[in-house]
């Protein structure tokens, strides 16, 4: 069990300018719906789950995605974005126990 | 209907010719295709954080594995396509697991005893640290030689495991790898280790489950599934339990695996069902 917010994020090493390019990140999370039960004890495991992924570069908000319990387990996002320079993508995201937690990467535009 | 026919049974042949992956993939459901497609899966995840224990986990005594091992896992490139060897130093046939756990007590002074390390050990860093490993090696060719005579010994005994029909539902891992391989159970393909290599891709993620598995898991729940451990673990407990991990079993059918395997390129972490 990887440890729960724990991300990674994929880019291209070099990126052109004003070419759409992939971001992908993958979040081990949980992902309970809240609908579960525990099988041993019979309690319904509380609902735990990520509720927004926002993708900020250099500062400007590129994009918000507002998840919920309808997604897997350890959950896969991408977007498509452009660039008109280098800079830093900051990943935010947060779940619904107050969890957040933040990642980091560069984009080097050739 | 004719033609889909045709084609077939040319992907079988081209699978064949190029001996290993293409058999394998083709056995692959849609879905299952477009994750591996995408190039990034949460096996990936695991494989980043035993980078962070790699680094930065250290034991009493001071030493991470990169004191040892190098930074970025130097000297470990090319380690695990030849697992499981034997190992001078804790005088056992050890895969992976079992190296690294020795190495925690050996080495980075934890204590073997101790029943938190060991509940951590095996819940917490064995799967990261492994698939962590298994990538150093990745775009290598398995290469598992039988050099040693406790090798010898236990490839004999993996080899009689594999053929050897016991447990609650008189089974044996031949008859669906070896004798029904490449036929379906489900939707699932039976993989054979032999002639597809299919070692290549473990540990591997389960997005049916939902965790990262090795090896040990894998032959650990079979043993379970097939109720294989009748009167051979402890026949005091529940007798539906899986085997302690790291036994010689274990390991042993791990080694036939793996050997059978030899050639395979490795591609971890797998993807799969």
């Amino acid at each position: 069990m990887a440890t729960i917010g724990r991300a990674i994020v994929r880019v291209p090493r070099r990126v052109r300018k004003g070419q759409a390019f992939k971001v992908q990140m993958v979040i081990t999370h949980p992902m309970e719906t809240g609908l579960r039960k525990d099988k041993k004890t019979g309690k319904i495991i509380p609902a735990h789950y990520i509720t927004k992924v926002e993708f900020l570069f250099n500062g400007q908000k590129v994009t918000t995605i507002h998840s919920g319990p309808g997604i897997s387990k350890n959950p896969y996002f991408a977007i498509m974005m452009k660039v008109g320079g280098s800079g830093d993508l900051v990943i935010k995201y947060e779940d619904n126990k107050g969890g957040k937690w933040d990642k980091k990467v560069k984009v080097n535009v050739a | 209907m004719r033609r889909k026919a045709i084609l077939a049974t040319a992907v079988i042949a081209g699978g064949a010719v190029l001996g290993t992956f293409a058999v394998a993939k083709e056995q692959l459901p849609t879905h299952l295709k477009e994750l591996l497609e995408l190039g990034m899966h949460p096996g990936h995840v695991f494989a980043d954080e035993g980078n962070d224990y790699y680094h930065n986990l250290k034991g009493p005594n001071g030493k991470t594995c990169a004191s040892c091992h190098g930074q970025d896992g130097a000297k470990l490139v090319g380690a695990y396509a030849k697992m499981p060897r034997y190992y001078k130093d804790i005088d056992k046939v050890a895969d992976i697991d079992l190296r690294i756990l020795s190495c925690m007590t050996k080495y980075m002074g934890f204590d073997p005893k101790d029943k938190k390390f060991k509940k951590k050990y095996t819940k917490k860093l064995r799967v990261p640290l492994a698939t962590y490993v298994a990538t150093l090696s990745n775009g290598m060719e398995i290469s598992v030689k039988l050099d040693d005579p406790q090798e010898k010994e236990m490839y004999e005994y993996g080899k009689k495991l594999w053929f050897m029909r016991v447990g609650g539902r008189d089974f044996s891992c031949g008859i669906c790898h070896t004798v029904l391989a490449g036929q379906r159970i489900r939707l699932q393909g039976l993989p054979n280790p032999v002639k597809q290599k299919s070692y290549n891709h473990w540990p591997a993620y389960r997005f049916g489950s939902d965790k990262m598995w090795t090896m040990e898991d894998r032959v650990r729940s079979c043993f379970k599934a097939y109720l294989l451990s009748v009167n051979q673990w402890d026949p005091k407990k529940d007798w539906v339990k899986k085997p302690p991990p790291y036994v010689k079993e274990v390991i042993a059918l791990e080694l036939f695996m793996k050997h059978a395997s030899n050639g395979g390129v490795i591609e971890v972490p797998g993807l799969l069902r």
